[in-house]
C-alpha cells in the first residue's frame, strides 16, 4: 500500500500519521469502543489478520500491562511492545491451533478480526471468501473465547449476511452491526459487533490439525446433505459509532497543508511486481 | 420478521432481462451452454440463435456446465449449488429444475462417468455422487486450505487428477483414487487463478494473480515455460481440444490471448483479442479447436474465430516482387503507393515504376516506368470501373485497368500537391489542389467511359491550405472540404458560395468526412479526426449544429463508416491496425504492422470483411479478414462491464447510466431489453449522478468537480448526445466531487440548477447556454449526499441530505441569491443514501428517506401560511439488512426500495402506517441504483450495479 494523493487528503490518515498510528484503520477500533466499551475489563485477546498492527497498537495502549496479545496474519508485522506476531494463514486448521497453544488453557476475553480477502471483482465469490474468513475466526473464538467474552469482525454488507447475523444470534447474546465514522459510507464494510459469548449447550468443540472450518462446523449442521438449507435470516440493529462532529470519512476537506510525514506502512511487493518490471522493460512485446 | 426477510409476494415483480457477469460456458457439439448468473442459455453455435433460457437456480449463479459422456444430462453447479437435468427435457421443457446444495462453495465440477458426478469445493474436498440415490463418498488429499480455483481431470488412462489452487500454497495436485498429493507447484506468487491438466497427460497449466502463465512437465513436476502478456489478473486457462500444445487464457484486462508452447522456455503468443469485452473482466470462456468463446462482467458473450484462414496475412518482400517480374529494381526502390481493383492491385515504386499483381494466381507483373512519377505520384482510383488514377506532379492523371495505360493532360500546367476522389451514381469526380492558396481547385467530372464531362474552378475559402477529405452531396450540388484544425468548407457549387465552420472539435486533422444524409437544403455528415474524436453534425450551409461527438480513447481513427445504423471506425493503436464497431463497444479485429508512421496503407470493405494492405519492414504485407460470424460474433448483447453507479429514464424509454468505468451510456428499452447507442467519455472518474433535465436535456456529475450538460436530439430516429456545457473547475482537488444537482426548468433552454458537493458546499446556477453563479454556501464540513428542489406557490425551497443522516431545508429567495433555513432535522444515524421527494398536492410533498443504517422513513413536508414543517408518516429502522441505495416511485403511495443486500422491496404507506408489501432477489450484485417508467401502460423497473436488470412491475 503506497500513499495515493487520496490518501494525503484524507483526514483520518493524517490523524493516524501524527498520533502515530500504523493505519487509519485505529479509528474504527477506538471508535467501537466508544460505543461498546470493549476495552473493559479484558487482558487476554486475539487480532486477527491485524498487519499493519494499528488494531494490535491500540490494544497494547489501552489494555492492562500483563495483557495477553495475540497478533496474526498473512503479512509480515513490525514489532509491537506486550504483543506476540505471528504470520499465518487464519483459514489454516494449524494457525487455530498454533494461537491456542499460547493461552495454555486460559481462555480470551476478546476476539477481534479486521481481515479482508483481496478483491477479485467476483462479488458471490468474495463474500464467499470474506465469510469464510469471519468463520475461521468465530472457529477460534467458539474454542478459545470464555462465556460471556466478545467477538468483533469486519463484514461486508451484501447479499447473505442476514444468514450470518442469525448464526452469530445463536452464539452471542447481542449481534449488532455497527459502523464507525472512520468508514466511508460509500464502502460496503461495517462491523458486526457480537457481545455475551454463550456456548452452543452440548457441544464441545475442539480444534484439530486436521479439520478444516468447513469440517468444524458440519458437526452443528443438521440439514439433510443435499437439501437446500432451511435459511433463517436476521436482521440486527444498526450503530453508528462516533461523534456527530467526528471527521466525516466521505467528505473533501479543503485547505489542508503539504503533508511531509513518511508513509505509515512499508509497502509490501505485490505478486505481479515481476510484471510490472518486465512490461516496464518493453519484454511483455507480442512475439509471432 | 424472520423469512419475510428476503422473500414475499415475489410475483408482484417479474424479471424480464437481466444483464450481468457471465461465469460458466462450455462448448459441447453445436452448443454453447452459458451461467448467466443464475440463467442457463443455450445457444446454436451455427445460427448463434439461443435455443433455451431458463432461470434453473433460485438465487445462485452458475459457475461450472458439463455434459454427461453419453450427451444425455448437463450439470450445473456455482456458489453451493448444484443440478443435473436431463438435456432433452430441458429442450421439451418438462425438465424439474432440482436444486441441491452442500455447504461449501463448489469451485467445479464434472461428470466422472454417466451416473456418477464429482464436485470440488473450497476446502479441497471432493464429494463423489452417485446420481441414482444420491449416495455420495466425500474424498480429500488432507490439505485443506482454501481454494481459489481447481479442475478435475479426467485422463485418457482413466485416471483422475484433482489440481487444485490455493490462496498461499501454489499448486496442490492430488490422486483421487490414492488421495495422494503428487506435486506441489510453487513457482507461482499469489493466489492461484486457474489450473488444468491436459487430457493425455502431458502438460499442466496455472496462473495467478503474478500474471504469469506457466507450464508443467505433468510426468516431472519441472517447469517449462511462462508466458507473459497480462496487464492484470489471468482468470482462465484452457487447453485446445486437440492440440494440447496450444492454450487459451483470458483475464481482468479484457484480453483472450492464444499461447502455443514451442519448446522453447517462453510460451509464444499466437493471437491477442483485445477489448472483447466492455470494462474490466472477462470471467469465462472455453476453446474448441477453432473458435473460442467468452463471456464478460459486461454480461456480452463473443465467439471468436480462431481460423487462421479467416485472418489471413502474404507478405512479399520487396526482392521477391523484383524476382517474380523479372525486373530490377533499384537498391533503397521502396513501394510509394498502391490500389486496389476488383482483380488485381497497382503498385507504383519511388522509382516510377509500375507493378501489378494478380490476386487469382498471385503474381507480379511489370508493366512500366514512368518518368514523371519517379519521386512523386499520388495513386487513387474509382473501384466501380476498374481504374487506376496516377497523378504526376503536374496534375496529368496516368490511367490503367491493369493492363492498358494511357495518359489524360490535366491542362493545369501547375504544380498540385495532392488529388481526390469521389464518387456516386455513375459520376467520377477528381478534385485537384495545389499549393497556391490563391489558385483555385480544380473539379472535374467523368462520365462511365471515364470521359471527362464537365471542368470546374472552385476558388478556395479564406485560409484553406491543405486539405485532407472531401465529399460532394449531389443533391444540393455542395462541395464539402475538410482542412486543418477540423475545420470544414461547405461550397455551393451553383453560386460557389462558400461557408467556412472551423474548430468543430479538438484535434488537428481530419482524416475523413463523409455525408450520412442529404436532404433538400440540408447536410448531416461525419466527420472523423485522427486524434480520436467523431462527430456527427447537420447544416443548412449557414449554420451548423453537432448531435453527437466523442473521443475514442483507444487509438487514432484513420476512418469509417455507417453500417447498419452502427459505427465502424479503423485506425491505429500503437503497432496495431484495428477495426472498432463504436456503437457495440467491442474491438473487431486487430492485426500487427508496426503502427502507422508514415506508411501507406490501404482498408477495403468488402462483401463478407475487408483487406487491409500495408508496407511493414520492406515487405508488402496483404491481410485479408472474413467475418465467418455475424454480427461480429456478439451473441448476447450486454451493458457496461464495470459497476453501475447511477441511472436515469427519459423519454421514450431513453436510459442513461453511469458506471464505474467513467461512462455514460446512452441507451433505449426496447422490448423489454436494452440497446445500446452510445458510450461517451467525457467525464474522468468518480462517476455520481444522472438525470434527465427535460426531454433536451440531460445532466452528469462526478469527481474532479464535474458537472455536464448534455443536449439530446435524434439522426435518423437514433438517439444523440452531445456535451454542451460544463461547469469549470475551482479547485485542484481530484476528490473534490460533486454528489448531487437538481434543475428547474425555466424555458426549454434555461435552467436553474442545484450543485452539491464532497465539501459541504452547495450552490445555484442559472443555465443558459452558459453557467452563470447565483448563489453559493456551506452546509457545515461534512459531505453533502442529495438535492433536489421544491416549490411551494412561487417559493422554492432546497433540500439538501448529508452524511450526518440530517435533512435542512432552505428557503430561497424569489431571485435565488439569498436564503435561510427553515427546517433542520435528524432522520438516520448516519448518511442520508437515498431520497425521493415529490408533490403530492398544492400543499405538501412526500419526502421518502433510506440510509446506511438501514432504516427507510415516509416524511410529509407541509407549508401552513408561511411555515414549513416536516411531519414524519412512519420509519422503519428494519427495512432492510444492509444500506439502502435508492427509492423510486410506482404511485403516489407505493415506492421500490434497492439495498446492497440484493433484496428489492416494495413498499407502501396510508396515514401513519409503512408496509412492505413484497420483496424479491435481485442476481444484481452491490444494487446501487433503480428508476421506474412506463412503457405501453407497462410499469417497468430497472435495477443496477454489477450487471442491469429489467422488471416488470
Ligand atoms: C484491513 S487489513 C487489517 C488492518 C489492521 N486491523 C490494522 O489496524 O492495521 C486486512 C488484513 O487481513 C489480512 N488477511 C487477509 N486474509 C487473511 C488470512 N487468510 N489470514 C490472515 N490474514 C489475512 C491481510 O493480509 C491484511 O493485512
Amino acid at each position: 500500500m503506497g500513499k495515493t494523493s487520496k490518501d494525503k487528503r484524507d483526514l483520518y490518515y493524517r490523524r493516524a500519521k501524527e498520533e502515530g498510528w500504523r493505519a487509519r484503520s485505529a479509528f474504527k477500533l477506538l471508535q467501537l469502543n466508544d460505543e461498546f466499551n470493549l476495552f473493559d475489563g479484558i487482558k487476554n485477546v486475539v487480532d486477527l489478520c491485524a498487519a499493519p498492527g494499528s488494531w494490535s497498537q491500540v490494544l497494547s495502549q489501552k489494555l492492562p500491562e500483563d495483557s495477553k496479545i495475540i497478533a496474526v496474519d498473512l503479512q509480515p508485522m513490525t514489532p509491537i511492545d506486550n504483543v506476540v506476531t505471528l504470520q499465518a494463514d487464519i483459514t489454516h486448521p494449524k494457525t487455530l491451533t498454533t494461537i491456542l497453544h499460547h493461552f495454555n488453557g486460559e481462555l480470551a476475553d476478546f476476539i477481534c478480526s479486521d481481515g479482508a480477502p483481496d478483491i477479485t471483482g467476483l462479488h458471490d465469490l468474495d463474500e464467499y471468501i470474506q465469510s469464510q474468513l469471519i468463520l475461521s475466526a468465530l472457529q477460534l473464538s467458539i474454542c478459545l473465547l470464555k462465556p460471556g467474552g466478545k467477538f468483533i469482525a469486519k463484514i461486508f454488507r451484501g447479499k447473505d449476511i442476514d444468514l450470518l447475523y442469525s448464526q452469530l444470534s445463536n452464539l452471542f447474546e447481542q449481534v449488532i452491526c455497527a459502523k464507525p465514522k472512520s468508514s466511508r459510507s460509500t464502502s460496503l464494510e461495517a462491523f458486526v459487533v457480537c457481545l455475551g459469548y454463550k456456548p452452543l449447550p452440548g457441544w464441545k468443540p475442539k480444534l484439530d490439525l486436521n479439520k478444516s472450518t468447513e469440517d468444524f462446523f458440519s458437526e452443528i449442521i443438521t440439514d439433510k446433505e443435499f437439501d437446500i438449507p432451511e435459511e433463517t435470516r436476521k436482521m440486527v440493529k444498526f450503530i453508528s459509532c462516533g461523534d456527530i462532529n467526528d471527521i466525516d470519512s466521505d467528505a473533501t476537506y479543503n485547505n489542508l497543508d503539504k503533508l511531509t510525514l513518511d508513509p505509515i506502512q512499508k509497502p509490501t511487493a505485490p505478486p505481479y511486481k515481476k510484471a510490472l518490471e518486465m512490461r516496464r522493460n518493453g519484454e511483455f512485446n507480442r512475439r509471432l | 420478521m424472520n423469512n419475510e426477510i428476503s422473500c414475499l409476494n415475489e410475483d408482484k415483480f417479474k424479471p424480464v432481462t437481466p444483464y450481468g457477469p457471465i461465469t460458466a460456458i462450455k462448448i459441447h457439439n453445436n452448443y454453447i451452454y452459458v451461467g448467466y448468473g443464475s440463467l442457463l442459455k443455450i445457444y446454436n453455435i451455427e445460427t448463434q440463435e439461443s435455443v433455451f433460457q431458463t432461470q434453473v437456480f433460485k438465487r445462485r449463479k452458475i459457475h461450472s456446465i458439463d455434459i454427461s459422456p453419453n450427451g444425455e444430462s448437463v450439470l450445473l453447479s456455482g456458489e453451493k449449488s448444484f443440478m443435473v437435468a436431463n438435456l432433452s427435457d430441458l429442450f421439451e421443457e418438462k425438465a424439474e429444475y432440482i436444486e441441491k446444495s452442500i455447504h461449501e462453495w463448489i469451485i467445479t465440477s464434472c461428470f466422472s462417468d454417466d451416473s456418477t458426478i464429482l464436485l470440488l469445493n473450497a476446502y479441497n474436498n471432493v464429494y463423489q455422487i452417485n446420481l441414482s440415490d444420491y449416495t455420495y463418498e466425500k474424498i480429500h488429499c488432507n490439505e485443506k486450505s482454501i481454494l481459489y480455483s481447481g479442475s478435475i481431470n479426467i485422463l485418457n488412462d482413466g485416471e483422475i487428477y484433482i489440481a487444485a489452487g490455493t490462496v498461499m500454497n501454489g499448486v496442490v495436485i492430488w490422486n483421487l483414487k490414492t488421495r495422494k498429493i503428487v506435486y506441489n507447484l510453487k513457482d507461482h506468487e499469489g493466489s492461484i487463478f486457474g489450473v488444468k491438466i491436459d487430457q493425455t497427460g502431458k502438460f499442466i497449466i496455472s496462473c495467478s494473480d503474478d500474471r504469469s502463465i506457466k507450464l508443467y512437465d505433468f510426468r516431472t513436476g519441472n517447469l517449462l515455460a511462462n508466458g507473459w502478456g497480462h496487464g492484470s489478473r489471468i482468470w482462465g486457462l484452457s487447453f485446445f481440444k486437440s492440440e494440447n500444445d496450444k492454450i487459451m487464457s483470458i483475464g481482468e484486462d479484457c484480453t483472450l490471448r492464444i499461447w502455443k508452447f514451442d519448446g522453447t522456455d517462453q510460451l509464444v503468443q499466437l493471437r491477442l483479442y483485445e477489448n472483447c469485452h466492455r470494462g474490466k473482466h472477462i470471467w469465462s470462456g472455453d476453446v474448441d479447436d477453432d473458435i473460442c468463446v467468452t463471456g464478460g462482467a459486461d454480461g456480452k458473450l463473443r465467439i471468436h474465430d480462431l481460423n487462421e484462414d479467416n485472418q489471413n496475412v502474404e507478405k512479399y518482400s520487396i526482392d521477391e516482387i523484383s524476382e517474380t517480374c523479372q525486373f530490377d529494381l533499384m537498391k533503397n526502390e521502396f513501394i510509394r503507393d498502391f490500389y486496389e481493383l476488383e482483380t488485381c492491385l497497382i503498385l507504383l515504386t519511388s522509382n516510377g515504376h509500375l507493378i501489378k499483381f494478380e490476386k487469382e494466381i498471385k503474381e507480379f507483373r511489370y508493366m512500366g516506368h514512368y518518368s514523371t512519377l519517379i519521386n512523386f505520384g499520388i495513386v487513387k482510383g474509382f473501384k466501380e470501373l476498374g481504374i487506376v488514377v496516377i497523378a504526376d506532379r503536374q496534375g496529368d492523371l496516368l490511367v490503367t485497368d491493369g493492363d492498358r495505360t494511357e495518359w489524360i493532360d490535366s491542362k493545369i500546367n501547375r504544380t498540385i500537391s495532392n488529388i481526390f476522389t469521389y464518387s456516386q451514381e455513375h459520376q467520377y469526380f477528381i478534385l485537384m489542389d495545389c499549393p497556391n492558396p490563391n489558385i483555385p481547385y480544380i473539379l472535374y467530372k467523368f462520365n462511365d467511359s471515364f470521359n471527362i464531362v464537365e471542368v470546374k474552378e472552385v476558388p478556395k475559402p479564406e485560409k484553406f491550405i491543405t486539405i485532407s477529405s472531401i465529399a460532394l452531396d449531389l443533391e444540393n450540388n455542395w462541395l464539402v472540404l475538410a482542412t486543418k484544425k477540423i475545420t470544414i468548407g461547405i461550397i455551393d457549387l451553383n453560386s460557389m458560395e462558400s461557408k467556412v465552420f472551423r474548430r468543430i472539435s479538438q484535434g488537428d486533422t481530419i482524416s475523413q468526412i463523409s455525408i450520412i444524409n442529404p436532404s433538400k437544403n440540408n447536410l448531416d455528415l461525419l466527420i472523423l479526426a485522427r486524434d480520436g474524436i467523431y462527430t456527427y453534425l447537420r447544416t443548412n450551409l449557414s449554420s451548423i449544429e453537432i448531435y453527437q461527438q466523442n473521443k475514442l480513447t483507444r487509438g487514432f481513427i484513420e476512418g469509417g463508416s455507417i453500417q447498419n445504423n452502427e459505427l465502424i471506425l479503423y485506425g491505429f493503436k500503437s503497432s496495431y491496425f484495428y477495426v472498432w464497431n463504436e456503437t457495440r463497444q467491442i474491438e473487431i479485429m486487430n492485426q500487427y504492422c508496426g503502427g502507422n508512421g508514415h506508411r501507406q496503407y490501404k482498408f477495403i470493405k468488402q462483401n463478407n470483411g475487408f483487406r487491409f494492405i500495408y508496407n511493414f519492414k520492406n515487405y508488402l504485407c496483404i491481410c485479408e479478414f472474413q467475418h465467418r460470424f455475424k454480427d461480429y460474433g456478439l451473441i448476447n448483447q450486454g451493458t457496461h462491464g464495470r459497476e453501475i453507479r447511477d441511472l436515469s429514464i427519459g423519454e421514450n424509454g431513453l436510459l442513461a447510466i453511469i458506471a464505474e468505468d467513467s461512462t455514460i451510456s446512452l441507451n433505449k428499452i426496447i422490448n423489454g431489453g436494452v440497446k445500446h447507442y452510445w458510450s461517451m467519455n467525457n467525464h474522468i472518474s468518480g462517476m455520481q449522478r444522472i438525470k434527465f433535465m427535460n426531454e433536451n436535456y440531460l445532466g452528469s456529475s462526478a469527481a474532479n468537480e464535474e458537472f455536464i450538460i448534455w443536449k439530446l436530439n435524434s439522426m435518423d430516429d437514433i438517439p444523440t448526445i452531445y456535451e454542451v456545457a460544463r461547469l469549470e473547475k475551482t479547485k485542484d482537488v481530484p476528490d473534490l466531487r460533486i454528489m448531487d444537482f437538481d434543475s428547474i426548468e425555466i424555458t426549454s433552454d434555461t435552467f436553474m440548477i442545484a450543485t452539491v458537493y464532497s465539501d459541504s458546499q452547495i450552490k445555484i446556477w442559472n443555465y443558459n447556454k452558459g453557467f452563470n453563479l447565483i448563489s453559493k454556501w456551506i452546509y457545515k464540513s461534512c459531505c453533502v449526499l442529495n438535492v433536489q428542489f421544491c416549490t411551494f406557490g412561487d417559493v422554492v425551497y432546497l433540500l439538501i441530505a448529508t452524511t450526518d443522516g440530517f435533512i435542512s431545508v432552505y428557503k430561497l429567495t424569489n431571485d435565488y441569491k439569498n436564503h435561510s433555513v427553515v427546517l433542520r432535522t435528524q432522520l438516520h444515524q448516519s448518511s442520508i443514501k437515498a431520497i425521493n421527494l415529490y408533490k403530492r398536492d398544492d400543499d405538501h410533498y412526500i419526502l421518502i428517506t433510506g440510509g446506511d443504517d438501514n432504516a427507510i422513513t415516509v416524511n410529509a413536508l407541509n407549508q401552513k401560511g408561511d411555515v414549513l414543517s416536516i411531519d414524519l408518516i412512519d420509519r422503519d429502522e428494519f427495512a432492510a439488512s444492509s444500506t439502502i441505495t435508492s427509492i423510486s416511485k410506482v404511485n403516489d403511495t407505493e415506492f421500490v426500495v434497492t439495498s446492497v443486500d440484493q433484496i428489492v422491496r416494495l413498499w407502501s404507506f396510508k396515514d401513519t402506517t409503512l408496509k412492505c408489501n413484497a420483496e424479491k432477489f435481485t442476481t444484481v450484485a452491490d444494487t446501487g441504483c433503480s428508476d421506474i417508467t412506463e412503457i405501453n401502460n407497462e410499469k417497468i423497473l430497472v435495477i443496477g450495479g454489477a450487471g442491469l436488470s429489467l422488471w416488470n412491475l
